[in-house]
């Protein structure tokens, strides 16, 4: 496996983007008011927006001849803005195709998501 | 909060396609690069029809239905994201879905929602999406 961590910084730029890209224009995204009106901190990163850049770290395996038969994440923290992540894809059973994800806030240590991936070659 | 009523209902059906150019824009804001989602002999030689769509892509497509249940729903948040997968999605294929709220469970000041995103390729269903969205109150709500 060619790219097994990444760390990067979600940024207000990013976001914004993400929403242009996505179109989901939730106010908790992009307005600080809205945020702090639920009690959060700061503006949140799309929850998409972290399982898209996750699952960047399974393209070289995909690259290599197998597809997605299931790819399950949860989301346990918000990320704010400016947070930085580091997200891990780790081998359960090579064998089968099976993974995991973990994600962490860098700062806080914060587990932020944690996911499951079942792999099949391509038929 | 979302009205229990709509508890099992349904959108209408969507046709749903990806292009090589919005494919493009998504893969400058994730600045994913790799081959197999631009070129397409790479994507034929590893194995694919075409080029695939990647993994969380088809989250994208929530953005073409209009749920009257999420009508002035400000404060949603993702908490579990469930591909499964027949096949897999490529660029420039027609496909149609529907969006169904499976479950909706209720407390006092919050909701999960849960929805199925199924997308068909003429009669086979090719993927499933589930999504599950938190819901509070606020003050907007």
């Amino acid at each position: 496996m060619n790219r097994t961590h990444f760390s990067m910084q979600i940024t207000e730029a990013l976001i914004n983007h993400y929403a242009q890209t996505s179109g989901d224009y939730n106010p908790i995204h992009l307005d600080k008011q809205a945020a702090l009106s639920l009690g959060l901190p700061e503006k949140i990163a799309h929850g998409m927006l972290t399982l898209a850049l996750s699952a960047r770290l399974l393209t070289p395996i995909l690259a290599k001849g197998l597809c997605v038969e299931r790819f399950k994440i949860k989301m346990l923290q918000p990320v704010y803005v400016n947070d930085t992540i580091e997200v891990t894809i780790q081998a359960v059973d090579e064998t089968n195709h099976s993974y995991r994800l973990i994600g962490f806030k860098q700062t806080s240590l914060k587990k932020v998501l944690q996911g499951k991936i079942k792999l099949n070659h391509l038929s | 909060m979302i009205d229990q009523r709509f508890e099992k209902a349904t959108s209408e059906w969507v046709k749903l396609s990806v292009s090589e150019d919005e494919l493009k824009t998504y893969l400058i804001t994730i600045n994913e690069q790799d081959p197999l989602y631009t070129d397409k002999a790479f994507a034929k030689q590893v194995g694919y029809q075409d080029i695939p769509l990647p993994p969380a892509y088809p989250a994208l497509f929530w953005q073409s239905f209009s749920l009257v249940w999420l009508e002035d729903q400000p404060n949603i948040i993702l908490t579990t994201q469930d591909f499964h997968y027949n096949k897999p999605l490529i660029i420039n294929q027609i496909y149609h879905g529907q969006i169904t709220l499976k479950k909706l469970l209720t407390r006092k000041d919050s909701q999960l929602a849960i929805h199925e995103l199924a997308i068909y390729h003429q009669s086979h269903i090719i993927a499933t999406l589930e999504t599950t969205l938190f819901l509070t109150r606020g003050e907007s709500s």
